[in-house]
């Protein structure tokens, strides 16, 4: 019992902290959902507005458009860090030599600011005088895509930047799981006469779940709340083709000041990474039946 | 046992936490109801050196460290800090929540345009300046003029402190290479015009930055200079002719070639000075906001002289400049030094601001030597600058926009923003653009004002 206490006391401060800086928040958010808050007024600027801001929603003509380059910006960048970062880990692992350098090399961007990252890229994409279509030209493409500036090219090139800083993410997990992986099945396996490719899908892939389950929820969790490359490098534009949640979100709490319509989209965003990983959740279950 | 534990300590942290914000709300109560008493009582008879917070977003370096130099070096008794906020979306709010705190809240602070400053004041941010204006024998009509403070029931809750001109800023080699004289009465027409004579060997005629700076919104605002956004009915004025044309003009430029394409602007993040500066266009919508650069000729070094030119007309013969009155100075009403902020804010009003002026900021007041101002304005670049020009485009007595009301502004800006983009990158036709702007901009009002 004493000992309880103690413990209890020793955990208290960081309780404290997570209470007051999250879970009061928290809770605060939910209830602006059905508020409106004139901030700047304090305490006294809130007036219920019931189901309003749920209402909205459905009005919302840039809800839908940023939920489905969210969904597409998940369902691409996602599985493209994922599976570079697992053919490179593969690779960089069969290197006897610089295995350290080549994981630091590729780890770099992901620990890099975001914003630092994202102006050099803008650079990068830049349509009429950057780099990679300037590349673009000399090797024979007269016209190369406008990148930032068009439409079309926008969320991809944005996808490109992203998939990019996660490639050291997942490669660094699958390394570490690949070097769990017992040689001795390798060895088996070629005993059996199995080929290096049949090798990879039976063995390696199978073996490597634990590992990608780890990815696939993290990444589809931080790749929903893509912001800050958006916010820099596009603003959501050219013509609302890069709008996603987050700074759907942002705008509506820091442009228009409309905070209870910014934290119902915010809860919005909440459920559904929640289901998405409940779901997750469920399908683990499976597979480690399976196995 | 122990889930009994659990609950003793949650219950026990929950209380607590009740207990705590209750105490911190209940105080915050007090002191905003209770200033007005403190106003009052604060007693001058402590010999006990006054310090006064500001916020503004100009850099210390370039004025406002010389102003707080000067007054402190003046007045022991009164010390002034400044404290520079960045002047966007993230910068505006961290100046907001210092002001609802009570601890760190700044004495006075400097709203840029009306829809900051009317969102301030609306929430009772802003003191009422009118008694302490009196008090500190602070002349409004001789130093500023009177029309050039919009006053809200009568009363004044910030005084202007700097007057921004709207200009064109011309390479004026190439504007001689192309014999064309220096525009001085002109319309966006002629603008047009004069941008396709002025591109040639892969130098743009023209730029505007988009999406800040857009005809539609420029040619309304020269249109109807008092609360351009609305009508009579309190509805948008987005259904009006200047914004069509606006539209239309500047679409011509992009068709015409004579700019560089609206998606490149905003996606490289171009700037009309480094545009000028490094030759990529010859002509550039600007102000007087960008003298530092224009005088800056070690960072952007150019072989030929910038000529300046007041901004195109509605139609011929008007005098309206897009710019106007800004750096709004204000005191937080929770402040407990109103009358030494006040003394401050007119001693900065009346001289303080000379040293704004090297940083390109022209002095409301109106007894200001213009000769002067130039001079100050112009520095050791006058190689580089038509002064004779400057001087010209200063001295013209413009009528200047007003804004009085603010409703949805944000959301009206970006709804004439969208609608214009899709036009621009021929997403949609102008008849569908009108009719969008209009019934979108009409629809943001109502839902405000509900």
């Amino acid at each position: 019992m004493k000992e309880n206490i103690a413990g209890y006391l020793f955990i208290l401060p960081n309780l404290l902290g997570v209470f007051f800086f999250i879970v009061l928040p928290l809770l605060f958010s939910l209830y602006l959902v059905f508020m409106d808050w004139d901030y700047l007024k304090g305490f006294s600027g809130l007036t219920f507005a019931g189901l309003d801001n749920v209402v909205r929603m459905t009005k919302d003509e840039y809800l839908g458009r940023a939920l489905v380059n969210n969904a597409v910006f998940t369902a691409v960048t996602v599985p493209l860090a994922m599976v570079t970062g697992l053919m490179l880990a593969v690779i960089i692992n069969r290197f006897v030599y610089l295995k350290n350098m080549l994981r630091t090399i590729f780890f770099l961007p992901y620990v890099s600011s975001l914003v630092a990252v994202s102006i050099v890229w803008s650079v990068l994409y830049n349509a009429r005088s950057g780099p990679i279509n300037s590349f673009l030209r000399d090797i024979g493409i007269s016209n190369p895509p406008g990148w930032l500036a068009s439409p079309q090219w926008a969320l991809i090139a944005i996808i490109i930047l992203v998939a990019w800083t996660y490639i050291g993410y997942t490669l660094v997990l699958y390394m570490a799981g690949l070097q769990g992986i017992p040689k001795d099945l390798y060895e088996a396996a070629s005993i059996d006469g199995a080929n290096r490719a049949t090798q990879f899908f039976k063995i390696t892939v199978p073996m490597l779940k634990p590992t990608s389950f780890l990815i696939a929820i993290t990444l589809i969790i931080s790749t929903f709340q893509v912001f800050a490359v958006i916010n820099i490098m596009t603003q959501g534009g050219p013509l609302n083709s890069t709008m996603v949640m987050a700074y759907h979100i942002y705008l509506q709490a820091f442009q228009y000041y409309k905070m209870g319509y910014a934290a119902t989209l915010s809860w919005l965003l909440f459920c559904m990474i929640f289901i998405v990983t409940l779901v997750q959740w469920r399908s683990q279950k499976k597979w480690q039946q399976h196995f | 046992m122990r889930k009994n534990m659990w609950v003793t300590v949650l219950v026990g942290i929950l209380a607590l936490s009740v207990i705590l914000s209750a105490c911190s709300g209940g105080s915050n109560g007090n002191t905003s109801s209770g200033t007005g008493a403190k106003e009052q009582t604060t007693d001058k008879t402590s010999a006990q050196v006054v310090k006064l917070k500001i916020w503004g977003g100009v850099p210390e370096e370039n004025g406002p460290g010389d102003v707080v130099a000067n007054w402190n070096a003046n007045n022991p008794e009164v010390q002034v800090e400044y404290v520079r906020y960045v002047n966007d979306d993230s910068g505006n709010t961290k100046l907001d929540t210092a002001l609802i705190s009570q601890t760190n809240a700044p004495d006075i602070f400097i709203s840029y345009g009306e829809t900051y400053f009317n969102r301030r004041m609306n929430a009772g941010m802003t003191a009422s300046l009118d008694e302490l204006i009196q008090k500190a024998g602070f002349d409004v009509d001789a130093v500023i003029g009177n029309d050039n403070v919009i006053r809200q029931d009568g009363q004044i809750f910030y005084l202007p402190a700097m007057k921004q001109i709207s200009m064109v800023l011309f390479n004026e080699t190439a504007l001689t290479a192309a014999g064309e004289p220096l525009p001085t009465d002109w319309t966006w027409d002629d603008y047009v015009a004069l941008a396709g004579k002025l591109t040639n060997n892969g130098v743009f005629g023209s730029f505007i930055e988009a999406p800040g700076e857009i005809l539609p919104k420029i040619l309304l605002t020269l249109k109807q200079p008092q609360d351009s956004y609305y009508d009579a009915e309190g509805l948008s004025s987005f259904g009006s002719d200047a914004v069509e044309k606006g539209m239309q003009l500047q679409k011509q430029l992009y068709d015409e070639k004579s700019m560089v394409s609206w998606p490149e602007s905003i996606s490289s993040n171009l700037k009309p000075y480094s545009e000028l500066f490094t030759g990529q266009a010859n002509m550039i919508l600007g102000g007087t906001h960008l003298m530092r650069y224009v005088k800056n000729t070690q960072e952007f070094p150019r072989e030929f002289k910038v000529a300046f030119a007041p901004n195109p007309q509605y139609a011929k013969g008007e005098k309206v400049n897009i710019a106007g009155f800004n750096d709004l100075i204000s005191i937080n009403s929770n402040s407990a030094h109103k009358e030494e902020a006040m003394s401050f804010i007119s001693w900065y009003l009346t001289e303080g601001n000379t040293a704004m002026i090297p940083g390109g900021r022209i002095p409301t007041n109106k007894q200001a030597d213009m000769d002067e101002v130039v001079e100050l304005f112009v520095g050791e670049a006058e190689d580089f600058i038509n002064v004779e020009s400057l001087k010209q485009v200063l001295s013209i007595d413009y009528v200047f926009p007003k804004q009085v009301k603010s409703v949805a502004y944000a959301e009206l800006t970006k709804i004439l923003t969208e609608e214009s983009e899709k036009y621009m990158m021929n997403a949609q036709s102008l008849e569908q653009a009108m009719e969008k702007v209009k019934a979108r901009a009409d629809q943001a009002i109502q839902a405000e004002s509900k």
